[in-house]
C-alpha cells in the first residue's frame, strides 16, 4: 500500500511539474512582454525593452521557466500589474469567499444526495424513483448559468424572496453568515452536484443491493434500516469519496459561472474580471492554481479510497 | 461608455492634456454667476435623459453623502501630478480635486467651459505674442494648515511637473513632449498673488489656456517641499531638488494604506479632507475641510465613496436605497421607474467627448488603405449610421444620448463647436450612400456584395489603387463592454449590407483593443484591423484633435493624413486665430477620418433626499461632482 | 473540467478497468443487440426524437418561418410577442423564434465539430498509446493527465479571449483541440483490454498482421467507447457553449448561438424582457438533455457488464 502510495504522489508531483509548464508557456506565449501593457500606450518602444529587460522577460526561456519554477515553489505566484498587488494577496483576498461557497455546496449535496440516492435505489423504479431521475436529469443537463438565471428570475426577481446578488462583503466572516444573500448562489451550485451525485449514488446503491454481503444481512434477519445503515450506507459511500475528489473541476468552473452570477467575491469573479483586464499573470495564475487543485483533490481521493477499501489496489 | 475608456486606462483617453480639464467642472454656487445656474431647462434638453433635481427644501447641517464608485475604478493615486497608469476621472476628479483645487475650475454644469467664480486665479493675461502669460490669483483661498495659497504654489507644482516628466514621461499622464511644462523657459513669481510664465514661443492663447494651462493644480509648498516625511523644506526651485521631492511625494502616494495617515495628504485647499482609505477597494470616506477657503463651504460632513464590482452590484444598492449617488448602466434604464418610486432623480447628459469608429488607413488587406481614404467612402459610411434610431432604440441607448456628428458633439454645446457640430453633415440615408457608391464606378448590390467596376482616379471612378472587382469586406473589432458599443455597430453594419458592404464584427475586451491595435508605436497589428471601436475620447475644454488626427499625432493609430487638417491643427496650436478650432473641428466633421457616434449620457441617479443648486448635479454628466453645494433637506 | 458531470461517471464506473471475461460478441452481432436494446430504451428514442426535432427546427424552420435575420430594426427592440413576432423581439430588433432557429443551427454545429475534433484526436493518440505502449504511451498519458488537470473552462476563455476570431469554426476547433483528453483515455482503456483478450490473442497466434488486428478487431471493438463519447461530448460542448456565449466569450454578430442570446439574461429579465431568456434556456436544457438520454441508452447497450446482469 505505501508502496502504491508513493508511486501515486510521485506521479502527481510530474503532473504538476507538467501543469507549472504549460501555464508557464501559456504565460510566454500569450503574454511574453507585459511592458507594454503595464507603461501604456504612448510608452516607447524602449521603454518597453528597458522594462522587459529590468524584469527579465528577454532571458531564455528555459532560464525564466526556472525562475517561475523557483519563485512557485517560494509560494510566489506573480505579480498583477493591472491591480498593483501580489497574486497571492489577491488569492488571499479571494479564496476564502470561493472555499465557502463550494465547501458548503459540497457539504450541502453530500448531505442531500446520498440518501436521496439510497432512497432511489431501494424503492427503485417507483414514481417517487422515476420523478427524481427526472428531475435530476434535468437539473444536470442544465448550463449552471441557465439554471442560475431560473432562480433568480423566479425567486428574486418575480417573488423577491432572496437577493439577486450574493452578499457583497469583502470579510469573510460576515459573507459567511449571510446565508439569506447568499441562498441563490449556493442553492445553484448544490442543486447541480446534487443532480450528479444522487445519479451516482442511486446506481451505487443498486450495485450494493446486489451484493452477497446484503443478502447475507437480509438472511440474518437484521432489520432493513440496520442494513441500510451499517452495510448499504457504509459500502456505497466509498465511491463518493473518489466522486467528491474528482469533481474539483467541476466546482471550480461552476464556483466561476455562480460568482459571476451573482457577483460574488471569490477566485472566480477575480478571474473573469481580469480577463477582461488583459491581466494574465492573475488569470494564468488562478489556472495553475486550479489545476494543483484538481491533481490534489484526485490524490486525495485515491488515498482515501485505497485506505478505506484495500481491493482497489489493483495496479 | 467613455467612463470605462478612462476608468480602465487614462492614457488612451487623453488627448492633448484632455483629461484635467476634461472634466472637472462645477456648478455656480446659489449666488454665484454662470450660465448652467438655476436654469434647469438648459439641461432637460434634446440629448440629456429624464429630470435634473430642481432646488428645494431646508437645508440641514451635516449627514455623508453615499456616492458609488464606478466598478473596478476607484481612486489609486493620491498625489495630484499623475502618472499615466493611474490616472482616470475617478482618481483626479472624483478623488483628487476634491482635496487639491485647479487653478482654474471648470466647466460650468454640463457646459465645458470654465467657471471663474469658483476659479483660484482670474483669467491669465497673455502678452509678448502670446509668449508672456500673467496670472492674477484671487485672495481668500487657504490651506488646511492655515498658510494661503499663493503664487508659491503655482511655481511649486511647475516645477515638480517638470521634475516628474524628466524621470519618466510617463510620470505625468497629460504630458506630450515638447508641450507642457516643456515649453515653459521661466517662471516668475514677483509677489504672492502673481505668477508671470515665458514661454519658448507664441502657442494660440485657447489652446495654452483652456488646453495646457488648466493643468496646473497649486500644491502646499510650505508642507510638501521636502524630501522625507521628518525632514525639513528644502528650496524646489531648480530641477535637482524638484526631483528629489517629486520621487519622495511619488513615493509617498504608492503606499495605498497610508492615504488616510500619512499627514502630507492632510494639507488642502478643496472642501474635503482624506479620513479613511481601503486600499484593497480603493473605497474611501472624506470630511468637510472646516478651512476651505472657497466661494461655497460644504454642508454636509463628508461623503462615502462606495466600491462596487459591478455594475449590477451598484444597481442593486440603488434600488434598496443605500445609495445617494450613484450612475445608472444603460441596462438598467428600463428600471428606471422603479428606482425613481424609490425616491431617486434620475438624469443624464453626454459629457464633452466622442465616441467613434476608427479607420485603419495602413491596412492593405483587400486595398482597404486606398478605399477609406476616399472621402466619397467615408461620406458612405457616414451616411449609413442611423442616429436618431440608435438614440430612441430599446436596444441600445433608449433615449440616453446626444447626437454627435464629428469630434465636437451637438450636446454638449462647446463654446468652440463650429455648424457642421450641430446639424449632421450626412444624415442617415441608405440611397445617399448607394448614390455615392454607384456615383463612384461601384455595382451596388443591395445585400450582396457590391464591386468595383469602374477602377481608375476619374471623379466617377472608384479611385487610385482599386483594381476592379474590388469587394466592399472589412473587418471591425469592437470593445465588449460597455454593450452599446456592439449594439450600434450591429446595426451601423446591417446598414451597410443594405449597400453591399460587408462588416464583419468581432469583439475584444477594451485592454486587448488599446494594447494591441490602437498602439501607435507598435505596427505589426496593423494588419488584423480595418476598423475598430472601443469607444472614444473624452475632450479637452479646447478640443483641437492634434494627437488624433495630426499626420504625427501620438495616438494617431489608423494612420490619417491629410494635409488641410495638419495645417488646422498647426493654426489651432500655434496661431493668433482665436477661431482656429472652429475651423479645424469643421474640417474633421466634414472629412469623417472615422465614423463619429452618438454621445452617450452619463445618467446618475441622485436621491430626493438630497437637493442643491441643479448646476451643481449637472457637473456630474462632466464626472465632476460638487458635493459642496449638495445638502440633506430637513 | 466539463460542464456536465457525464465524464465523471466514465472515470468512477468501472468500464475502462478491464470487464472481467464475459462474453465476446461478433462486432455485427453486437451491433443488432445494441439497436434493438436501444430502441427499447424509452428514453433514448426520445432523445433521439428531441434531437431530430432540434435539427429540423434549426435548419428547416427558417424556410417555413420566415423572419428577417440580416438587418437590425433599432426602434422595434424588445417587442412583446404578438402575432407578428410569435416570441417577440430581442435588442436588435430581430425576430426572437427566428434567432433561436439561427442560434440553434450554430449550437448544434458547433457540438457536432468539436466533438469531432475532439473524438478525432483522442481516438489517434488513444488508440497510439495503448498500441505502443511503454514510454510513448506513458509520455502520451502524463500529458492527458496535465491536460485534464488543468480547468479546461479557464484554458479555453483565454485561449477564447487572445485569439478567438468567434466564428462556427474558430470555436468549434479551440474546443475541440481542447475536449479530446477523455476520448483518449477511454480509447486506451479499451484498446489495452482488447489487446490482452483472447480473440486478438488468438488472431495473433494465427499470425494475422498488425493491421489486420486493428482493423478487424481493436476499432470495431473501440467504436462503442467512441460513440458513447462522442455523444456525451456535444452535450458537454453545447453546455460549454451556453457558459462561453454567458461570459461573453461567444459568437460575435451577425452569427449567434443560444448561449449568446442568454449573455444579457439578467438584465433582461430585470427590466421584464422574459421572452428573449426563457424559451432560448428550454432549447438549451432540452437539447443538452436529449443527448445524455442518448448516450445513457449507448453507454448501456455497448457495455458488456450490463448486458450479461
Amino acid at each position: 500500500m505505501t508502496a502504491y502510495l508513493i508511486r501515486r504522489l510521485v506521479t502527481s508531483l510530474i503532473v504538476i511539474l507538467g501543469i507549472a509548464l504549460v501555464t508557464f508557456l501559456m504565460t510566454h506565449i500569450i503574454a511574453p512582454s507585459p511592458g507594454r501593457a503595464i507603461l501604456g500606450d504612448r510608452a516607447s518602444r524602449a521603454a518597453v525593452n528597458a522594462f522587459d529587460n529590468a524584469h527579465g522577460y528577454d532571458r531564455p526561456v528555459w532560464v525564466q521557466f526556472g525562475s517561475y519554477l523557483w519563485q512557485l515553489v517560494h509560494g510566489n505566484l506573480g505579480y498583477s500589474y493591472k491591480l498593483n498587488q501580489t497574486v497571492d494577496s489577491l488569492i488571499a483576498e479571494n479564496a476564502p469567499h470561493s472555499m465557502w461557497l463550494s465547501g458548503i455546496s459540497v457539504f450541502l449535496s453530500i448531505v442531500i444526495a446520498i440518501p436521496l440516492g439510497i432512497f432511489q435505489a431501494v424503492k427503485r423504479n417507483s414514481v417517487a424513483d422515476q420523478a427524481i431521475t427526472a428531475a435530476a436529469f434535468t437539473a444536470y443537463s442544465m448550463p449552471q448559468n441557465f439554471l442560475g438565471i431560473l432562480l433568480i428570475g423566479f425567486l428574486a426577481i418575480q417573488w423577491h424572496l432572496f437577493p439577486a446578488e450574493a452578499s457583497q462583503s469583502e470579510r469573510i466572516i460576515p459573507y459567511i453568515f449571510a446565508f439569506h444573500s447568499n441562498f441563490l448562489p449556493i442553492a445553484t451550485l448544490t442543486i447541480t452536484a446534487v443532480a450528479g451525485y444522487s445519479r451516482y449514488m442511486r446506481s451505487a446503491g443498486l450495485d450494493a443491493l446486489a451484493q452477497d454481503y446484503i443478502r447475507l444481512a437480509r438472511a440474518k434477519g437484521l432489520t432493513e434500516p440496520t442494513v441500510l445503515r451499517r452495510h448499504l450506507l457504509r459500502n456505497a459511500i466509498l465511491p463518493m469519496v473518489t466522486l467528491i475528489g474528482l469533481s474539483i473541476p467541476l466546482l471550480l468552473a461552476g464556483n466561476l459561472v455562480v460568482e459571476y452570477l451573482y457577483n460574488s467575491h471569490g477566485l472566480g469573479l477575480l478571474f473573469i474580471n481580469e480577463l477582461g483586464n488583459e491581466d494574465f499573470p492573475t488569470v494564468i495564475a488562478l489556472t495553475l492554481l486550479g489545476g494543483i487543485a484538481t491533481v490534489v483533490g484526485n490524490f486525495v481521493a485515491d488515498v482515501a479510497l485505497t485506505v478505506a477499501d484495500p481491493r482497489i489496489r489493483i495496479n | 461608455m467613455r467612463a470605462w475608456i478612462k476608468g480602465a486606462r487614462a492614457g488612451a483617453a487623453v488627448a492633448a492634456g484632455a483629461l484635467v480639464l476634461a472634466a472637472c467642472g462645477s456648478g455656480t454656487g446659489s449666488g454665484g454667476g454662470g450660465t448652467g445656474g438655476g436654469n434647469t431647462s438648459a439641461f432637460n434638453a434634446p440629448g440629456g435623459y429624464g429630470k435634473l433635481p430642481t432646488q428645494s427644501g431646508t437645508p440641514k447641517k451635516g449627514g455623508i453623502v453615499t456616492i458609488a464608485e464606478s466598478p473596478g475604478a476607484g481612486p489609486n493615486y493620491i498625489f495630484p501630478i499623475t502618472p499615466a497608469a493611474n490616472e482616470s476621472v475617478y482618481t483626479i476628479d472624483q478623488f483628487q480635486y476634491y482635496m487639491w483645487r485647479p487653478l482654474w475650475w471648470a466647466p460650468q454644469g454640463a457646459t465645458p467651459t470654465i467657471n471663474f467664480p469658483q476659479s483660484i486665479a482670474s483669467a491669465p493675461a497673455f502678452s509678448n505674442n502670446n509668449k508672456t502669460i500673467t496670472i492674477h490669483m484671487k485672495s481668500g483661498w487657504k490651506w488646511s494648515d492655515g498658510a494661503p495659497v499663493t503664487s508659491k504654489d503655482v511655481a511649486f507644482d511647475l516645477w515638480l511637473t517638470k521634475a516628474a516628466v524628466k524621470i519618466s514621461p510617463a510620470n505625468d499622464g497629460n504630458y506630450t513632449p515638447g508641450l507642457y511644462p516643456d515649453f515653459i523657459t521661466s517662471i516668475q513669481t514677483p509677489n504672492s498673488t502673481t505668477v508671470v510664465l515665458k514661454v519658448n514661443k507664441t502657442y494660440n492663447q485657447n489652446f495654452m489656456f483652456y488646453n495646457q494651462l488648466g493643468q496646473i493644480v497649486p500644491l502646499p509648498a510650505q508642507a510638501w517641499s521636502k524630501t522625507s516625511a521628518s525632514g525639513a523644506t528644502i528650496p524646489f526651485a531648480n530641477l535637482a531638488n524638484a526631483e528629489k521631492i517629486y520621487k519622495f511625494l511619488n513615493a509617498q502616494s504608492g503606499k495605498l494604506a497610508t492615504y488616510a495617515t500619512n499627514p502630507l495628504w492632510q494639507v488642502v485647499d478643496g472642501p474635503f479632507k482624506l479620513k479613511t482609505f481601503d486600499p484593497s477597494t480603493d473605497a474611501n470616506t472624506l470630511v468637510a475641510n472646516p478651512a476651505y477657503g472657497g466661494p461655497v463651504k460644504p454642508k454636509i460632513a463628508g461623503i462615502d465613496n462606495v466600491a462596487f464590482t459591478s455594475t449590477s452590484a451598484e444597481f442593486n444598492q440603488l434600488l434598496s436605497g443605500n445609495l445617494d449617488v450613484g450612475f445608472v448602466d444603460f441596462s438598467n434604464l428600463p428600471q428606471v421607474n422603479t428606482l425613481k418610486a424609490k425616491g431617486y432623480n434620475v438624469w443624464g447628459y453626454p459629457d464633452f467627448g466622442f465616441s467613434y469608429i476608427g479607420y485603419n488607413f495602413k491596412d492593405p488587406t483587400g486595398d482597404f488603405n486606398n478605399i477609406i481614404s476616399q472621402l466619397y467612402i467615408r461620406q458612405a459610411l457616414a451616411h449609413l449610421q442611423d442616429e436618431p434610431a440608435v438614440i430612441q432604440s430599446k436596444g441600445v441607448f433608449d433615449g440616453a444620448a446626444g447626437a454627435a456628428y464629428g469630434p465636437v458633439p451637438a450636446v454638449p454645446k462647446s463654446p468652440f463647436a463650429p455648424a457642421n457640430a450641430l446639424t449632421n453633415p450626412y444624415p442617415f440615408s441608405i440611397s445617399a450612400a448607394s448614390n455615392l457608391l454607384t456615383s463612384h464606378g461601384w455595382k451596388v448590390v443591395p445585400g450582396g456584395t457590391t464591386t468595383c467596376q469602374k477602377p481608375g482616379t476619374a471623379s466617377n471612378e472608384c479611385g487610385a489603387g482599386i483594381p476592379k472587382g474590388t469587394a466592399l469586406t472589412w473587418n471591425l473589432i469592437y470593445g465588449n463592454s460597455p454593450a452599446v458599443i456592439g449594439a450600434q455597430d450591429e446595426i451601423w453594419a446591417s446598414n451597410a449590407k443594405k449597400v453591399g458592404i460587408t462588416i464583419n464584427l468581432s469583439s475584444k475586451t477594451f485592454n486587448y483593443i488599446i494594447s494591441n491595435l490602437s498602439d501607435v508605436s507598435n505596427p505589426s497589428n496593423d494588419k488584423i484591423w480595418a476598423m475598430q471601436d472601443f469607444g472614444g475620447f473624452t475632450n479637452s475644454l479646447y478640443p483641437t484633435t492634434n494627437e488624433l488626427f495630426n499626420t504625427k499625432g501620438s495616438f494617431n493609430f489608423g494612420g490619417f493624413s491629410n494635409p488641410q487638417i495638419d495645417k488646422a491643427i498647426q493654426n489651432s496650436i500655434s496661431s493668433l486665430d482665436n477661431t482656429a478650432v472652429q475651423k479645424e473641428i469643421g474640417l474633421v466633421t466634414a472629412q469623417q477620418p472615422g465614423l463619429f457616434q452618438p454621445n452617450a449620457d452619463l445618467v446618475f441617479a441622485f436621491k430626493n433626499t438630497l437637493s442643491g443648486p441643479p448646476a451643481s448635479f449637472a457637473d456630474a454628466s462632466q464626472y465632476q461632482f460638487s458635493p459642496e453645494y449638495w445638502y440633506f433637506k430637513k | 473540467m466539463t460542464v456536465s458531470i457525464g465524464e465523471i461517471y466514465e472515470e468512477v464506473q468501472p468500464s475502462d478497468v478491464a470487464p472481467e471475461g464475459g462474453q465476446i460478441h461478433g462486432p455485427r452481432a453486437g451491433w443488432k443487440l445494441a439497436l434493438s436494446s436501444f430502441v427499447e430504451n424509452r428514453l433514448a428514442v426520445a432523445g433521439a426524437g428531441i434531437v431530430v426535432f432540434f435539427i429540423l427546427f434549426s435548419f428547416v424552420g427558417p424556410l417555413i418561418y420566415h423572419t428577417n435575420q440580416n438587418s437590425t430594426n433599432p426602434i422595434n427592440a424588445f417587442l412583446p410577442p404578438s402575432g407578428a413576432h410569435l416570441l417577440g423581439t430581442d435588442s436588435n430588433g430581430f425576430d426572437e423564434l427566428g434567432r433561436m432557429m439561427k442560434g440553434g443551427q450554430a449550437a448544434l454545429e458547433i457540438g457536432f465539430f468539436a466533438s469531432l475534433i475532439a473524438t478525432v484526436i483522442g481516438t489517434l493518440v488513444g488508440a497510439v498509446a495503448g498500441l505502443l505502449g511503454g514510454v510513448v504511451d506513458a509520455f502520451l498519458m502524463r500529458i492527458v493527465d496535465v491536460m485534464l488537470s488543468i480547468p479546461l473552462l479557464f484554458v479555453i476563455l483565454i485561449v477564447g479571449d487572445r485569439y478567438n476570431g468567434a466564428t462556427v469554426f474558430s470555436l468549434s476547433i479551440i474546443i475541440g483541440i481542447f475536449s479530446w483528453l477523455v476520448s483518449a483515455r477511454l480509447v486506451r482503456g479499451e484498446v489495452l483490454s482488447l489487446r490482452v483478450r483472447d480473440f486478438v490473442f488468438a488472431s495473433r497466434t494465427m499470425g494475422a498482421s498488425r493491421r489486420h488486428l486493428i482493423y478487424k478487431h481493436l476499432i470495431p471493438n473501440a467504436l462503442g467507447v467512441v460513440i458513447v463519447n462522442i455523444t456525451f461530448q456535444v452535450a458537454d460542448t453545447i453546455n460549454l457553449l451556453a457558459i462561453l456565449g454567458f461570459l461573453g466569450y461567444g459568437l460575435n454578430y451577425p452569427q449567434v448561438s443560444w448561449g449568446d442570446m442568454l449573455s444579457n439574461a439578467l438584465n433582461y429579465l430585470s427590466d421584464g424582457y422574459w421572452w428573449v431568456v426563457y424559451p432560448v434556456g428550454v432549447c438549451l436544457v432540452l437539447v443538452v438533455m436529449a443527448f445524455n438520454f442518448i448516450g445513457d441508452a449507448l453507454r448501456d447497450t455497448v457495455d458488456v457488464r450490463l448486458r450479461r446482469r
